[in-house]
């Protein structure tokens, strides 16, 4: 691989800042709220989501299309997402949870999201079929590209879509 | 239970994650975040390198087989045909009387091959049996009897082994070292050996052979297997003999003399010669008379080996008078006199 000159660093760097400043001021909110709807502890969807536009500024300079950093990232959040789940699984089942401190604003928000129907049938659900349903209804993402982000089949991902709207369904029937 | 459409779980979705609103400091984290990686990034990767490279070295290390362990498997001895020839050899026979009775050579696994002078030739029983080339001697001189082809061989790794033999020095007409007596036949100028080891005959050719056949086996190295001497000519007074040694299973092969010597017997006008088996070693005696009756005479001892023949100290001097004293000019060995 030629060297790069230090002139060209920088100006990958620079790329790399404004890029990162945009997709903060964008996208940020809505990868929280992928995040939230993907993880089971709504505590650490702020860390995944800066994690992954680290992780993304970091490979700026390796990015083969720029157009698509939000698509990297999409996929960086649900990855590190499904590590976290993967790490504390056991923990997540058997460790008690602390007693919260005094409620701030943000604990305050989390609590009604805690709270909410739709997020307790959601965590309900096998990982696959959340991963699809959040993909497809909440980002909005064709099949195509939910399948490229799960790493699995187009008809693998319909197929957890529609069991997972089925449990949804019933899960929230008494909701509407 | 109505199905769920997309559009309400899209709804619901949105409504539920609504609340969440990032944190003000979400933007410095990220800063401080890539910051923390950036600086971490030269000596996490330099920490990496040394530990892969630390990682390879202990591989290698473990695999690396120890010297100790090394195997060195000896080189196969070289493939000698049976009828390979050292020209730094030659077959000797006795220069004198030009009966080329005695002569060095080897022995060549194919019968009749062995033209010339005191070319050996050893038919074993079976193709099992086929040996290469084996010591007959190496004298230190060339005679003028040239080499043939199958005549000379090259002892070393090639020998055939020696079996163990039973007794030292070898009992009466034992050849093989089994304590048993072999039989000894001539056919032509080709003498036979029936050893009772195995049941193997092994042919000697020789240039010619006395007839009725004239043999005696006798163990001159004291090695427990014996020497045979097969008598190959008489004329004018003059007995000449051939020396055949087993040198390996079934292996015989003629022995050739340093220079000068012959192995032959009797007073032949002022010449005379004659040999001894002493204890471990051959004598023979060379004598010259200017009237026939007082012969100054030359012993040499020799001492046999797998390499043939070899003089050792100074030859001995004396006079001998004839008839009067006891004759030095006679084959002295076994059962020849």
């Amino acid at each position: 691989m030629p060297a790069r000159s230090d002139a060209a660093r920088s100006e990958v760097a620079r790329d790399a800042d404004a890029a990162l400043t945009a997709l903060y001021s964008e996208h940020y909110r809505s990868l929280v709220r992928l995040a939230a709807l993907l993880l089971d502890d709504i505590g650490l969807c702020e860390e995944v989501v800066q994690d992954a536009y680290i992780r993304v500024h970091a490979a700026w300079g390796r990015l083969q299309d720029r157009d698509k950093a939000l698509a990297y990232l999409r996929q960086t959040v649900v990855n590190l997402a499904r590590s976290t789940l993967r790490r504390r699984l056991v923990a997540l089942k058997h460790a008690p949870k602390p007693m919260p401190d005094a409620a701030s604003a943000e604990e305050g928000a989390y609590s009604l999201v805690e709270r909410a129907a739709v997020i307790q049938a959601l965590r309900e659900l096998p990982r696959r079929q959340r991963e699809a349903v959040v993909l497809r209804y909440y980002a909005d993402m064709s099949e195509a590209d939910a399948a490229a982000v799960m790493g699995c089949s187009v008809g693998s991902v319909k197929a957890y879509t529609s069991r997972g709207l089925s449990a949804l369904s019933g899960k929230l029937e008494g909701l509407r | 239970m109505s199905a769920l459409e997309p559009d309400e779980l899209t709804r619901l979705l949105s409504e539920a994650v609504e609340p969440i609103r990032p944190s003000a400091e979400a933007y410095r984290q990220i800063r401080a975040g890539i910051d923390r990686r950036r600086r971490w990034r030269l000596p996490a990767l330099t920490l990496g390198g040394m530990v892969m490279a630390a990682l390879i070295a202990l591989a290698v290390v473990a695999i690396r087989p120890s010297p100790s362990n090394q195997v060195v498997e000896p080189a196969a001895p070289p493939v000698m045909p049976s009828t390979y020839s050292d020209p730094t050899q030659a077959g000797a026979g006795p220069s004198h009387t030009g009966s080329g009775s005695s002569g060095g050579g080897g022995h060549s696994s194919t019968r009749g091959t062995g033209a010339g002078t005191g070319s050996g030739t050893t038919t074993p029983s079976s193709p099992s049996t086929l040996r290469p080339s084996s010591p007959v001697t190496e004298s230190p001189t060339v005679t003028t009897t040239p080499p043939s082809p199958s005549s000379s061989a090259n002892p070393g790794v090639n020998s055939p082994p020696l079996p163990t033999p039973v007794a030292r020095p070898a009992g009466s007409g034992d050849i093989d070292g089994d304590g048993r007596a072999d039989d000894i036949s001539a056919d032509g100028s080709t003498v036979k050996v029936a050893f009772s080891r195995d049941s193997t005959v092994a042919r000697v050719a020789l240039a010619e052979i006395s007839v009725p056949l004239t043999t005696t086996v006798v163990d001159i190295d004291g090695d427990g297997f014996g020497e045979l001497l097969v008598q190959t000519a008489d004329s004018g007074g003059t007995k000449s003999y051939a020396l055949l040694h087993y040198i390996g299973l079934d292996t015989l092969v003629p022995v050739a003399l340093p220079t000068g010597l012959t192995l032959t017997s009797g007073v032949r006008g002022n010449a005379a010669n004659g040999f001894r088996c002493g204890g471990h070693d051959l004598e023979i005696s060379a004598g010259t008379s200017s009237d026939g009756s007082a012969f100054s005479v030359t012993t040499t001892a020799l001492t046999l080996s797998r390499d043939g023949l070899t003089a050792t100290g100074t030859p001995a001097s004396s006079t001998v008078r004839l008839p009067s004293d006891p004759s030095p000019f006679t084959p002295a060995c076994g059962s020849l006199s």
